[in-house]
């Protein structure tokens, strides 16, 4: 009788009519599309809006086109390495902005590190456009570095994230015990900080992986001639006509993304 | 013991230490020209509310703080600006920040780990704290996945393993329930007179102090109030807070009437008159707060012998005593803890008139 009373008193929005329906509603939508461009990935006729039945033909010559070999690669090799050195970065500053005395206008580079989130990214491409157009004129390079540059840039804020929450939930004293106990700073860190923020480092690199993976906007403007990624290629390809072999290669990046965002909650959690 | 007690070394010794968090308006002074000589193998215990500044000090003479003013010598060595990880003092922490990514063997062997101890040194030593903590069974345990208890006897080890000059525990004990409170405060007593280790303890439990200590330092507002040994600052307490603190104590209004050489005589509202010691200088005429020990007086039915007069208000029986609360003639609340003997039960009553008797030797002056 009384559980009855307490539970009526609490705002119980699961029980608001049409709640079930809504929530169903905005998971179809969410991803209806997504699951009919993975179905139509194994479609084997050539029309993206008819069925002829299953097929991993597509897959078959999505994999064999040099042009996909070539531009895959490309985005890996950029996803690593921006990756890499976003984290990198990504942990310094989040010791930097935990693990110090409090001084003026930290809260200022927490925000500063965080601003990417916030400008739009035609912005940013815009201005990594100019700017690196007159480095271009001055040194006459046109290689893959800016990218690379981009990307770690972009990367950054979300690396620091994980990396930064996870910092800030581990007990501090285990650091001053590891100095009680004889160890230097740098053995402190090696010995402590590190091996208990590995989790948050991996998860960083991994959200930076795919978040430089998917890149479009900044990716399309600093690129220079011959650079595609893997995403500006597909595109590239749209604007041709739409084959199901678009349809594979997003069903397998998406797949790569799924795999790699799992990995982040899973070492979140730990 | 206690002859021994007098010629040993000292171990710790604090020096005229100041220390002030933050700047101008902000600061707060946490410590205010501390004095202290802790002596080698001694159960030293800081005792105080929290918020007196015994955390800080604790923190100081580890290492994790360094001082506004003064200094701190571990023995001969002035240790006031080493880090904490070149002084040869370990320290128990309150919450025991134990190392969650290694097995209980593995935090034991830390500290003996950075000091480039070797292998085989480590595993032996370790092997012999482990025993001495009886943990020896669990060492390959993760942190989480051992009791409370247990996690307090694994931090007690790691702190010991390196063989510290001096251990530091910050109040180690809190956290553990009652029994195992009580169990651990015996251990702790072994294993300091096994290891023969100085032992700097804090806490905020006067009962802890004093069943632990061989001396304790009464702290309050960043101040060293007393130093002493536990029946010392028992039974004679030089300041109110002291007395308070540690115990429970009957305060009393006397006026000085005369002065020799070592005694003063006081005289109670009453008009009963006393003689007790002079610890400072006092005159004729001044005003003077003594404390009395509840259970160091007697009541009885005889009114005019008696040093006070008061009515019973209540009383609670509590097996091997009976606690009186009794209004006295001037209005001002007494308390009396009265042992139980058979046979004698039933003397008073509430609401009953009483006499409290005072033995001069029970009668504390305090400083203002």
């Amino acid at each position: 009788m009384s559980e009855v009373q307490v539970r009526r008193k609490q705002f119980a929005v699961r029980k608001l009519p049409g709640f079930q329906s809504t929530a169903v509603l905005c998971f179809v939508l969410l991803y209806a599309p997504i699951a009919a461009l993975v179905i139509y990935s194994f479609n084997a006729g050539t029309n993206i809006a008819l069925w002829e039945g299953f097929s991993l033909k597509w897959y078959h010559v999505a994999w064999q086109n040099e042009q996909v070999q070539e531009v895959t690669i490309r985005s890996f090799i950029i996803a690593s390495v921006a990756s890499f050195s976003a984290t990198l970065l990504a942990t310094l500053a989040a010791l930097g902005t935990t693990r110090t005395e409090n001084y003026r206008g930290r809260t200022a580079i927490y925000a500063l590190i965080n601003q990417p989130l916030m400008v739009p990214e035609i912005v940013t491409g815009v201005a990594l456009l100019i700017f690196f157009a007159i480095i271009k004129t001055v040194t006459g390079y046109h290689g893959l570095f800016y990218l690379m540059l981009a990307h770690t840039a972009f990367c950054i804020p979300f690396a620091y994230l994980p990396i930064r929450a996870r910092l800030e939930g581990m007990d501090i004293s285990l650091e001053t015990a590891a100095q009680d106990l004889y160890a230097t700073p740098w053995m402190t860190f090696r010995r402590i900080t590190l091996p208990l923020l590995w989790p948050g480092v991996l998860a960083g690199a991994m959200l930076a992986f795919v978040i430089s993976l998917d890149d479009v906007v900044i990716t399309e403007l600093v690129k220079s001639a011959g650079q595609d990624t893997l995403p500006t290629y597909m595109l590239g390809q749209l604007r041709r006509g739409v084959t199901p072999e678009v349809n594979a290669i997003s069903s397998a990046l998406l797949g790569v993304s799924i795999l790699l965002v799992s990995l982040f909650y899973i070492l979140r959690n730990r | 013991m206690l002859q021994a007690s007098s010629t040993r070394q000292i171990a710790v010794t604090v020096n005229a230490i100041t220390k002030i968090f933050g700047e101008g308006d902000n600061s707060v002074v946490a410590l205010e020209d501390v004095n202290l000589e802790i002596k080698e193998n001694e159960f030293f215990t800081l005792l105080g509310p929290s918020g007196c500044g015994k955390t800080t000090l604790l923190r100081l003479i580890a290492g994790f703080e360094h001082p506004t003013s003064g200094n701190i010598l571990l023995y001969d060595q002035d240790i006031t600006f080493l880090p904490p990880y070149q002084r040869p003092v370990n320290t128990v922490f309150q919450n025991y920040a134990l190392f969650p990514h290694m097995t209980v063997r593995q935090n034991v062997s830390f500290g003996l780990e950075m000091l480039g101890r070797a292998k085989s040194e480590i595993k032996e030593t370790v092997d012999s704290v482990l025993n001495l903590v009886r943990m020896e069974e669990l060492a390959n345990r993760r942190t989480s996945e051992i009791s409370g208890g247990q996690q307090q006897r694994v931090a007690l080890a790691r702190a010991l393993a390196p063989r510290p000059k001096v251990l530091l525990l910050d109040e180690s004990l809190s956290a553990l329930d009652y029994k195992l409170r009580q169990d651990m405060q015996l251990e702790l007593k072994r294993l300091q007179h096994e290891t023969g280790i100085t032992f700097i303890f804090v806490t905020h439990d006067q009962e802890e102090a004093l069943t632990m200590s061989d001396r304790l330092a009464v702290m309050d507002e960043g101040r060293v109030l007393q130093v002493g040994g536990p029946s010392e600052i028992y039974n004679y307490p030089k300041e109110r807070f002291v007395a308070e603190f540690i115990g429970d104590s009957n305060f009393l209004e006397a006026d000085v009437t005369s002065v020799n050489e070592r005694l003063v005589r006081i005289q109670f509202y009453t008009g009963k008159e006393f003689e007790v010691p002079a610890f400072r200088d006092m005159r004729v005429g001044a005003h003077v707060t003594v404390a009395v020990r509840p259970e160091q007086v007697t009541l009885s039915n005889s009114l005019d012998a008696a040093t006070f007069t008061g009515v019973i208000e209540n009383m609670v029986y509590l097996g091997t005593h009976t606690h009186y609360i009794i209004k006295l003639s001037n209005g001002s609340e007494f308390t009396a803890h009265i042992q139980n003997l058979r046979g004698h039960d039933r003397q008073f009553e509430i609401g009953g008139a009483v006499g409290i008797a005072l033995d001069p030797a029970t009668i504390q002056v305090l400083k203002d």
